[in-house]
């Protein structure tokens, strides 16, 4: 990539041209993502998609709300290494302005036009602003499952000016589909953590389908032969392998996760 | 003789719909999730704690070449593996409260890592561990892949 942070929005026929060629490399960057066998070929593809939009640093954020306890952020950092620590120990998870947007919104649009609405939040864009976030893109990643698993990507540059010029609408839509594959990625990696940590049988899922049909502990006993009681015990293995304070929770990760 | 017909009797539509104790309820999958009551709570909150304990037990899961390093209650742990694109670093941290936060970052060279261990907040809480995290990262720059 020929970007250079401290290039202004191309102009000119020339500086247009490279634009254009590095978007054209972001467009076969996408699909790579999916294909990808590592989380670090998803970070290195994902930092030169960043460079390819025109950006200087860039972040995506996935949320999942596992149940009433536990809320599971994962994410992939392509920028100054000083942010995601900052981002850690502020907590700035709980008043991310970005990741707000996200779940109430699907179109991409420039953080500029988000309005906070809390002093911590004020802080948050700040304290970005220090870490190559002077200005930046904001691009929803949402989910079948609604507010329960949401992604936001967000593309950042120190040059306040760099997301307001002609290229803005060729980058969003780019920056929506680069989000889309990141989150994707990410919940297939999810996905295969949970199966590998949990270490679910194909009992334990057909346990759960049988739950997720609505069907009684009486029920599944009598179709596999066994008491309802056995059942019962089997459905608390799987909650214990799943973390699940019950069964109806156990079915809504299994779910989430796209076990079922 | 009365020829009037009596009217066909139909169940009403209530009496036909299976009755809702049959069929176990299913949380919605998008929206919040179903609230628990105190007891509960307390009791998913101490089994978060013990198995955070013993996170190092996980470290038998991990891949070859890959490092695990864990804090003292485990609430943090770092995992590094050199790849061919620099050294891969996933950062966890979990919380009581039930909040996981992961963070998954590539460092391309040494200046990289040292930048971002001059600023990881584990430096203030955990000297031992965090001295350990920088000689892993750097040893790690020296596997060639």
């Amino acid at each position: 990539m020929r970007h250079s942070p401290s290039n202004a929005e191309p102009t000119g026929p020339v500086s247009l041209g490279r634009a254009i060629e590095d978007n054209v490399r972001v467009f076969q960057i996408l699909p790579l993502i999916t294909d990808a066998s590592s989380s670090g070929e998803v970070i290195s593809l994902f930092r030169e998609a960043v460079a390819g939009l025109g950006a200087d640093a860039g972040f995506f954020l996935s949320c999942v709300r596992d149940d009433a306890t536990r809320t599971s952020f994962r994410s992939f950092w392509a920028c100054d290494p000083a942010w995601p620590a900052e981002y850690a120990s502020q907590r700035w998870f709980e008043h991310d302005p970005w990741l707000r947007y996200a779940s109430c919104d699907a179109e991409p649009t420039r953080a500029s036009y988000l309005n906070c609405s809390s002093p911590e939040e004020n802080a948050f864009i700040r304290a970005a602003a220090e870490h190559g976030f002077a200005s930046a893109l904001i691009a929803p990643a949402p989910s079948s499952v609604g507010l329960s698993r949401v992604g936001v990507l967000c593309l950042g540059s120190a040059d306040p000016e760099r997301f307001m010029g002609e290229s803005y609408p060729r980058v969003r839509v780019l920056a929506r589909a680069l989000a889309m594959e990141l989150h994707h990625s990410i919940a297939i990696s999810m996905r295969e953590e949970l199966l590998r940590g949990a270490s679910l049988t194909e009992a334990d899922l057909h346990l759960l389908r049988c739950e997720a049909a609505g069907q009684s502990s009486k029920v599944i006993g009598a179709a596999m032969h066994l008491e309802a009681k056995t059942i019962d015990s089997r459905f608390q293995r799987v909650n214990a392998k799943l973390g699940a304070p019950d069964r109806r929770t156990a079915v809504r990760i299994a779910r989430l996760y796209g076990l079922l | 003789m009365n020829n009037l017909q009596l009217p066909e009797v139909t169940p009403s539509a209530s009496a036909v719909v299976t009755r809702p104790s049959v069929k176990r309820r299913i949380d919605p999958i998008d929206a919040p999730a179903r609230p628990l009551g105190n007891k509960r709570l307390a009791l998913i909150a101490k089994r978060t704690n013990a198995a955070a304990s013993t996170s190092y037990r996980n470290a038998k899961r991990i891949a070859a070449g890959d490092t695990l390093l864990a804090n003292h209650d485990g609430t943090v742990t770092f995992l590094l593996r050199a790849t061919s694109y620099g050294l891969l670093m996933e950062r966890t941290q979990r919380q009581a409260s039930g909040m996981r936060l992961v963070q998954t970052m590539v460092f391309h060279d040494v200046k990289s890592f040292d930048r971002w261990c001059a600023v990881e907040p584990l430096r203030f809480d955990d000297g031992l561990l965090y001295c350990k995290l920088g000689r892993e990262g750097h040893a790690a720059f020296t596997i060639k892949r």
